[in-house]
């Protein structure tokens, strides 16, 4: 199974003009970001999630069943965004990059990466249920600090 | 509840009418309460309108414990935008009702607070989060006791904190009270998280 990294960076790398690529989860949840992107992962996936949640909505007003894609064109960007199962593809390119070219990179993204999503969603779900247990892993594990959780903090604060 | 490689996610909401002072209290709990090397962006992301009241939503991410980010959201309490009010809501893990304590403001929290339940029974999971409530705006005169509205608005069940988002009082007590539910349903779930 090919990582999603590596098919993002070859989405990314086979579209002149194309800035960044982004693959998050629906709730937007980065999963994978390559490229040259200048804002926090998460702050990022949110507002992806979010403005296509948005057209998902209106789709739904006008009694569509799903939203396909998104395209925005901003006064040095072109930004694309593709729903997947489970999540979505995005491109940030240029405004040298026409629209049309990034439209086919996008669908093209998508059909590359749809096999391993779908690979990769059934072997998370098969992992929570097996190992969820150990998961995360926390505690003092070899020299890393043991970082305080926020509730301790708190908790501790207010008794001073 | 997400788990994506080594990092499990929560989604934490504040639900409630407009100008209720959801926005008020995420940014005081933001700013006030945690810690910088807690945060995980340095400012909150707000989706606002043209006249600076909550479009979308405002968001705040934050690492409560080691791998466990809770992604902080207020979502709009306009009826406008009530279409993604409710797409907000959804996979909360947790939810801190935000209701305006002021008299006038009575049946606008009744209302709100039934679609909240509707939300409830119709979106997968949700009716699983857990609720604390913040009976907000406890510095002005013309409002209703916490007491009374608890037993008004059916919110009896729910911790509740009688609070002023824009001091930050209770708002620390009520933060903790949510984590703690959090930290329980996680241990309950099987993670080994403090």
């Amino acid at each position: 199974m090919e990582n999603i990294s590596v098919l993002v960076r070859r989405i990314l790398d086979g579209t002149p003009g194309v800035k960044a690529a982004v693959v998050i989860d629906s709730d937007g949840i980065p999963i994978a970001i390559e490229g040259d992107i200048d804002m926090e992962p998460e702050d990022l996936g949110a507002m992806l999630a979010s403005a296509f949640q948005c057209y998902q909505s209106l789709g739904d007003g006008l009694g569509q069943f799903y939203c396909e894609m998104v395209m925005a064109e901003f006064d040095g960007l072109n930004v694309a965004q593709q729903m997947m199962p489970r999540g979505s593809l995005v491109l940030v390119a240029d405004k040298s990059c026409p629209m049309g070219v990034i439209r086919i990179a996008v669908r093209t993204g998508k059909q590359a990466l749809f096999e391993v999503m779908e690979t990769t969603a059934n072997a998370r779900g098969r992992f929570m249920e097996e190992h969820k247990f150990r998961l995360p892993k926390t505690g003092t594990s070899g020299d890393k600090p043991h970082p305080v959780s926020l509730l301790s903090f708190l908790e501790k604060k207010k008794k001073g | 509840m997400k788990v994506v490689g080594d990092r499990i996610y929560l989604k934490l909401i504040f639900f409630g009418t407009a100008l209720a002072g959801k926005t008020t209290a995420l940014e005081w709990i933001f700013y006030h309460v945690i810690p910088d090397e807690m945060k995980l962006v340095k400012e909150l992301r707000q989706v606002k309108t043209s006249f600076g009241q909550t479009l979308l939503f405002d968001f705040a991410p934050i690492e409560i414990s080691q791998n466990v980010v809770t992604r902080m959201f207020s979502a709009t309490g306009q009826d406008y935008y009530k279409g993604t009010r409710t797409k907000v809501l959804g996979g909360s893990d947790g939810i801190f009702i935000v209701i305006d304590s002021q008299k006038e403001q009575l049946d606008n929290n009744l209302k709100i607070l039934r679609e909240l339940w509707k939300c409830q029974q119709e979106m997968e999971g949700l009716a699983d989060a857990e609720i604390v409530v913040l009976y907000n705006k406890n510095d002005l005169e013309e409002i209703h006791s916490m007491e009374f509205l608890q037993e008004y608005l059916g919110l009896e069940r729910h911790e509740g904190f009688s609070t002023c988002a824009l001091t930050g009082h209770n708002l620390e007590d009520a933060l903790i009270a949510m984590l703690k539910k959090l930290t329980a349903r996680l241990q309950a779930g099987g993670f080994d998280v403090e």
